[in-house]
């Protein structure tokens, strides 16, 4: 299922967004205040971790397109 | 090397796709911003006039001993009440007086302040800006007192504050998703559209019978040509191959049969053409085929290859059918440097290959020469029609007993305005393949008998001949025609003579058995054309029951050293004599012909040797004069 579509540095640009962004997220303090959105910023931090766990993207599946080099 | 030409699209729709989704996303984050900010502001400002009204009905409830004092309470018990920190002002108004108190506000600013609250309804916006601090402000009145009360706020900045920091981040996830959700779309379109792309691309320059590629896929091939043409090392052949006898197998077997021919003779054919070599179908039985990089020499193999190949015999429901092919091919850039006329080239090679049926021919520019010729020539036949620049010339037939010329022969000639006096076989060709062959009949015929009644007048009783192929007699109008211009011209029918041409034996011999009976019903008299050269002379003689027969030139050319010659001469004169037939030798050039003729028993002659074919005028001179006594055979 998890068939890498990911070049090296999709995956790590990826990877560098979702840690950023889950991190964000997770201990941002009082600057957001909003659990929804945290919980917004959560998923789409998680999904980019996801990405930089299997090179896996599943917009690019859907899409039927890879950015991995034959 | 040519590169595989391929029909131009349109660049990928994925880029604007991508801007479309993020515009749209952008376009929602904007409206959202905007609509949650304005709400955000709305209810914040709801609340604090809430917060405000309490205030100002505080204000009006002070017990009454307090209010006749003053409307206003103190500054120090208005100071617990309001909130000192933020610059505020609250106006009082009754019937006697009015009073206001400011906190952290200037008197200028406060009246400024008041001036625009009196202006205002209740119901106006809650908002004052002045000199960039915002005010909100509230109004009500309790009987005759009107409280007026005015609050600086940093409402609307924190609102925005809050409501930017959420929004910028729900934006930048609507932008992300809006992002992948372009990219699939985008994606799965784009996927489409090729697929769509590429099955059209396959119909437009592929041919849906055999699957060759196409005259559209020829053309992009040519350009791509065209392209490269600064490249001085290429070269190529272009060949074009036409079957032969590819329009029976249709008319015979039914055209399922041709095109099963055509899809098995493509199979043959693709096995000598091997890429980077190309086999296109232009379509019927026309095949081209590109061979990039070949020389002219190379160009002839292949083009014996491919004669050869097509030369095979296809078995087709249980038929064992052998067409066969003409092959022309022209090579770039030796025969031509313009990959247009690359084709035209081919094809010139190609017809003159089938016209002598060769097989294959390479490109020759005199094909072109005389092709160009012919092109001119059929383009000016309308208006030769029209300005009388077709005319005839005359040639006496002499009995050579007398001198007296019988007849004449009207022969046609193109008086064409810039290529001269053109001889017949250089025009007839194209009149019979113009399809103008009947309306040419008419006109020669129109021409003879005019000229036949102007001789009558001027007193020349000469019967002019005129040649008619069997073409002309299948005009169902021609009898008619000839008939009423003889009438219109008071011409009698004896003085016109038909030659009847028999070139064309697969013509229908009834009708044309069926034409010549009502032509001699007329008074016109028949005579046989080139006798013994045609296919059926002897047919002919019976059915067509002509009056007289011309024996053919080639006879008579070497009648004193071909034994065989004379024996079919003095064999023909015995035939006429027993059809009843006056006999004419044509081609009669020395007296040698004359003298052995008149043994034979044959006493009319045409040619060189009494007088050349000759305009109108000269011949009516000649006429008066005679024939010269030492041209005479006696």
């Amino acid at each position: 299922m998890f068939k890498v579509n990911l070049n090296k540095l999709d995956r790590s640009v990826r990877g560098f967004i979702g840690i950023g962004v889950t991190a964000f997220a997770l201990f941002n303090g009082d600057i957001i205040n909003d659990v929804f959105i945290e919980v917004l910023l959560g998923i789409f931090g998680g999904l980019n971790l996801i990405s930089l766990v299997f090179g896996w993207c599943p917009v690019y599946q859907l899409a039927g397109i890879s950015t991995k080099d034959s | 090397m040519f590169t595989k030409p391929k029909l131009t699209r349109q660049a990928s729709i994925r880029p604007r796709l991508i801007l479309a989704c993020l515009a749209v996303s952008l376009l929602v984050s904007g409206i959202y911003v905007t609509v949650s900010y304005r709400l955000a502001a709305d209810v914040n400002i709801e609340s604090e006039r809430r917060a405000m009204s309490q205030i100002i009905s505080f204000i009006a409830n002070i017990p009454l001993s307090d209010k006749q004092r003053s409307p206003l309470p103190d500054r120090e018990v208005l100071s617990q009440i309001v909130n000192t920190d933020v610059a505020s002002f609250i106006h009082v108004k009754s019937t006697q007086n009015s009073i206001s108190s400011a906190f952290r506000i200037d008197s200028s600013v406060s009246k400024q302040l008041l001036d625009i609250t009196a202006s205002r309804n209740d119901d106006d916006d809650a908002i004052i800006m002045l000199n960039d601090r915002c005010f909100i402000w509230l109004r009500m009145s309790f009987g005759e007192d009107t409280i007026t009360y005015l609050k600086e706020t940093t409402l609307l900045d924190v609102t925005l504050r809050l409501v930017a920091k959420r929004l910028l981040i729900t934006s930048v996830i609507v932008f992300w998703i809006a992002v992948w959700l372009a990219l699939t779309l985008s994606s799965i379109i784009a996927k489409r559209a090729e697929e769509v792309n590429d099955k059209l691309e396959e119909l437009a320059t592929h041919d849906s019978l055999t699957g060759l590629p196409n005259r559209l896929y020829l053309t992009e091939i040519l350009r791509s040509i065209v392209e490269k043409k600064e490249d001085n090392t290429q070269q190529g052949c272009l060949f074009g191959v036409d079957l032969d006898k590819f329009k029976e197998v249709n008319d015979s077997f039914g055209h399922s049969t041709g095109d099963k021919l055509l899809m098995a003779l493509s199979q043959r054919i693709l096995t000598v053409v091997q890429p980077p070599n190309e086999l296109m179908r232009l379509g019927g039985d026309e095949f081209i085929i590109w061979a990039p990089d070949l020389t002219i020499a190379q160009g002839k193999i292949l083009a014996q290859e491919l004669k050869n190949i097509c030369d095979t015999t296809i078995p087709i429901n249980g038929l064992e059918i052998n067409t066969g092919a003409s092959v022309g091919f022209a090579h770039y850039p030796t025969h031509t440097t313009s990959p247009e006329t690359l084709l035209s080239c081919a094809d010139s090679a190609m017809y003159k290959a089938k016209k002598q049926r060769s097989g294959w021919e390479v490109y020759d520019e005199h094909i072109v020469l005389s092709n160009e010729r012919d092109v001119m020539l059929k383009a000016g036949l309308n208006e030769a029609l029209a300005n009388n620049e077709l005319v005839l010339h005359f040639q006496p037939k002499v009995d050579m007993r007398t001198g007296e010329i019988v007849s004449v022969e009207g022969l046609c000639r193109w008086e064409h305005p810039s290529l001269g006096l053109l001889m017949p076989y250089a025009f007839i060709d194209l009149i019979e393949h113009s399809g103008k062959v009947q309306d040419f009949g008419r006109y020669i015929v129109k021409q003879a008998i005019c000229c036949a009644a102007s001789w009558q007048k001027e007193g020349i009783r000469v019967p002019i001949a005129i040649n008619l192929s069997p073409y002309n007699l299948l005009d169902p109008g021609l009898i008619a025609f000839i008939e009423q211009t003889l009438t219109q011209a008071q011409l009698s029918a004896h003085f016109i003579h038909i030659e009847l041409t028999e070139n064309e034996t697969s013509l229908n011999i009834n009708y044309i058995q069926e034409a010549l009976e009502k032509i001699r019903r007329l008074g016109i008299k028949i005579a046989i054309d080139d006798f013994g050269t045609g296919m059926s002379s002897l047919a002919y003689l019976d059915t067509l029951k002509a009056d007289t027969i011309k024996i053919d030139r080639t006879f008579i050319s070497d009648l004193e050293s071909n034994k065989g010659h004379r024996a079919i001469v003095s064999a023909a004169v015995d035939l006429a004599k027993s059809f009843e037939c006056n006999v004419v030798a044509e081609g009669v050039e020395t007296k040698q012909h004359a003298d052995l003729l008149l043994s034979m028993g044959c006493h009319i002659a045409q040619g060189y040797y009494y007088a050349k074919p000759m305009p109108e005028k000269e011949m009516k001179q000649l006429i008066e004069t005679g024939i010269l006594p030492d041209a005479l055979a006696l």
